[in-house]
């Protein structure tokens, strides 16, 4: 069943086109990474489908229910965790949940178990009583988190939330996030740390100036982008350090990259297994001393470069309307 | 299992209006100031007490609780209520607020409740030295208890109006107060004190209770009509808060058209005054009305045939059919007074009063046509233009006058309340030219102004990144 439904979205902030024609469907129960340089159109996309933000066309359907036509049904279905949310002056971590669970319609003792299951979820029961101005970074993304799943929400939208987060309180969101998916919420999760949206997600959307430009899990984002570049191995030697370098110069089909303490790291345009054992074969016989062989696992952020680069060589290609041709 | 124990609420109580309270009540603002309150009631009390005879020091009191009070309840509490909605819009509050189950008018009215609330703890907290100010003698207990009523009621409207226009003119608002205190202040020493033009209220008088209806139901509609332009500025499209508005606009325009004509005996300047009470809300909340309604809210009249199709010529939101619902409301109170005047000498000095009113408005409107997309901004814009306008024609007025000449009327002539200027201060002047000037250069800027609408609501977009929702 889908959960989101992005049908050829468009918003303008006056000629700035913030999202061009976005279209996608996500599946019930998945993790999905929003990914996007800054001002990509990440959190006005996001914005729109938590209902507050207005498209100018397109359409949007969260579990069915079109955002702009039924926005309290949305409501009910989504939870939203913005990037930043302001503090409320003299108030407790346990009144500001009541408070919204009492907005979201829980009462008595519906009301007490509903913020229990939350604060004990996201471990916020020693600070119950802490006023929300007292709160660290990690603490506060803990509360919004406690906050967007009040409702007890089928699809999790957040933006940013592990921004700023130090690297314990990053571990702790991470497996939040997790227990989140295993219990069958939708996540929709922008980031900036690519490498944990790739440990996270089931699938990722990448959107550059509005439009979507890959849709598909990490594997096939670094295989998207790395088909013409080809395969980067890291070699360790026993013996010289510029032995290596020195083969990569007579070898047509290596290009020697990075010099590394005896060794270096070495990109192979063919990744077929036969050639591999066959370029191993031959540096063997040409007197090096191989101790290391190891191919290098392309992470998303090299991905990601790789990606905005290749639009940007994209949309230089293409010429702008109105230039001089013979120029 | 662990079971949390924040039972300080019971569960009726609106969430808005508890989250408002548990804050309300710890902020310095309202704590300074019911301590203040109670240390001045306290000095004031031992003073009368140990330097007047004792009726005098009942009387004295009584003033002293008074003032305070009014104070306290017509500039502190409208002065808190300031920032009620601007602040959760700036803080980021607000969108997830409206996230939950509750709607803009939830939102809103439980800020209000809030602060009526703690108004309310204020006047309860008094009681005491009303008693004895009233044990001292020379008090008229059941009259002080009515006062308080009304000056709560009045206090309750106010902060109403000062919530609702929160969401847009956060910056001019505490100058509404204080000029609304001082004109108030004048008001209820007029009608309240017996020392000056009014004499003491009667309780007993029809006249008294016909005075207090019409009151009540004039703050009533303008700080509802206040609090929907507030609701409406933080309402997403598919919530209409219009329709109801423009239902009871409606209805107040036949109330006072058929009361009018048949049992109210009242002057024509009331009546007249009346009609724009009722129209002016409607022009305001045109100019942040959305070019039309999406179609969620559009299905809900199409749906009831041919009868919604002409209802929702008059409330379907959006400006087209609010400019028509003006065009309504005017004609109505045009023809009431066409029909008063034939027994009655209409003066045409009301008639340029609201020619210029309307034709300031209309100008306002065509600026903020041409310089304001942002539909946020557009009534702090109006209001902004028409205080400029105001206090050109105050200038004009007084350069007329001590000039005597033609050539600063014309310099002036483009802005319309300058009309109503050199008509109250000249009376040699009275001409129809005066008056032709006056309705054509009203006409001209309506026309700039539906031009203006009419290519914006043409173009794209409609909304700007700066808009909350």
């Amino acid at each position: 069943m889908t959960a989101i439904k992005i049908e050829n979205l468009k918003r303008h902030f006056g000629p700035i086109r913030a999202i061009d024609g976005l279209s996608c469907e996500i599946a019930q129960g998945s993790v999905c990474g929003f990914i996007g340089a800054n001002g990509a159109g990440k959190t006005t996309t996001m914005r729109i489908l938590a209902t507050l933000d207005e498209p100018d066309s397109g359409r949007v359907e969260i579990c069915g229910y079109d955002v702009m036509q039924n926005p309290n049904e949305v409501r009910r279905k989504v939870g939203w965790m913005p990037d930043q949310f302001g503090h409320y002056e003299h108030t407790t971590v346990l009144e500001y949940l009541d408070f919204y669970s009492r907005a979201l319609g829980y009462k008595g003792k519906d009301r007490r178990q509903r913020i229990d299951e939350v604060m004990q979820f996201t471990d916020l029961v020693p600070l119950k009583d802490r006023f929300m101005n007292a709160l660290s970074k990690g603490m506060n993304q803990r509360l919004g988190l406690g906050r967007a799943l009040l409702g007890d929400p089928q699809v999790l939208i957040m933006d940013e939330p592990a921004a700023g987060l130090d690297p314990k309180a990053r571990v702790e969101f991470k497996h939040l996030v997790r227990v989140l998916a295993q219990e069958g919420k939708t996540i929709f999760i922008s980031s900036h740390i690519l490498s944990e949206l790739g440990e996270m997600c089931d699938v990722l959307l990448f959107i550059d100036q509005g439009k979507l430009v890959h849709h598909g899990n990490t594997d096939s984002l670094r295989r998207h982008t790395d088909q013409d570049a080809g395969v980067t191995y890291q070699v360790q030697l026993d013996g010289t350090d510029d032995a290596l370098s020195q083969w990569c110069i007579l070898q047509p089909d290596v290009r020697f990259m990075e010099a590394r303490k005896s060794g270096g790291r070495i990109l192979i345009q063919n990744d077929e297994p036969a050639k591999i054992a066959e370029l191993l074969s031959r540096m063997i016989h040409s007197g090096l001393k191989v101790t290391e062989f190891q191919r290098e696992e392309r992470n998303l952020e090299d991905a990601f470069i790789d990606m905005i680069g290749m639009l940007d060589q994209k949309n230089a290609s293409i010429p702008k309307a109105g230039s001089n041709k013979n120029s | 299992m662990m079971q949390t124990s924040l039972k300080d609420f019971p569960d009726f109580f609106q969430p808005m209006l508890v989250k408002e309270l548990r804050q309300g009540l710890r902020t310095r603002g309202f704590v300074l100031m019911f301590l203040a309150f109670h240390l001045i009631m306290a000095v004031v009390l031992w003073i009368a007490i140990s330097s007047y005879n004792v009726s005098s020091a009942g009387n004295m009191t009584n003033d002293a609780i008074f003032s305070i009070l009014l104070f306290a309840l017509v500039v502190v509490q409208p002065l808190r209520a300031q920032n009620a909605i601007s602040i959760e819009v700036k803080a980021n509050t607000l969108e997830l607020i409206t996230m939950t189950s509750m709607n803009a008018r939830r939102i809103v009215v439980g800020k209000w409740l809030s602060l009526v609330v703690q108004s309310l703890l204020l006047i309860v907290s008094i009681l005491p030295y009303v008693v004895i100010s009233y044990l001292l003698g020379g008090v008229n207990l059941l009259n002080e208890l009515v006062k308080f009523a009304l000056l709560f009621l009045a206090s309750s409207a106010l902060i109403a109006g000062v919530i609702g226009l929160s969401s847009s003119m956060m910056r001019i608002l505490p100058i509404i107060i204080l000029f609304f205190f001082f004109g108030a202040q004048g008001l209820i020493a007029m009608i309240f004190s017996g020392r000056s033009v009014m004499p003491e209220f009667d309780l007993q008088d029809p006249q008294f209770w016909l005075f207090v209806l019409l009151f009540l139901i004039s703050i009533s509609y303008l700080a509802w009509s206040a609090m929907t332009l507030g609701i409406h500025q933080i309402a997403p499209a598919a919530e209409n808060h219009i329709s109801q508005h423009r239902i009871i606009a409606l209805a107040l325009t036949f109330f006072v058209s058929v009361s009018a004509l048949t049992w109210l005996t009242l002057d024509l300047e009331a009546i007249l005054a009346g009609f724009l009470m009722v129209l002016i809300p409607v022009m305001v909340l045109a100019l942040n009305e959305r070019d039309g309604p999406i179609d969620s809210v559009k299905r809900r009249f199409t749906r009831l045939g041919i009868v919604g199709k002409i209802v929702s010529l008059l409330i379907l939101p959006g400006w087209p059919t609010a400019v028509f619902l003006s065009g309504v409301i005017a004609a109505i109170a045009g023809w009431t007074v066409l029909r008063l005047s034939a027994s009655n000498n209409i003066h045409e000095e009301f008639v340029v009063f609201v020619s210029a009113v309307v034709g300031a408005i209309w100008l306002s409107s065509m600026f903020v046509t041409l310089f304001t997309r942002d539909r946020k901004k557009r009534f702090g814009f109006a209001l902004a233009v028409m205080i400029l306008l105001a206090t050109l024609a105050f200038l004009s007025a007084f350069l007329y006058d001590s000039n005597e000449t033609r050539l600063v009327s014309w310099f002036f002539a483009w802005n319309p309340l300058s009309y109503f200027g050199y008509y109250m201060n000249s009376a040699s002047d009275k001409s129809q030219i005066l008056m032709l000037s006056v309705g054509v250069t009203i006409s001209i800027y309506l026309i700039f102004a539906v031009i203006a609408l009419i290519k914006r609501s043409n173009s794209q977009p409609a909304t700007l990144p700066s808009e909350p929702l």
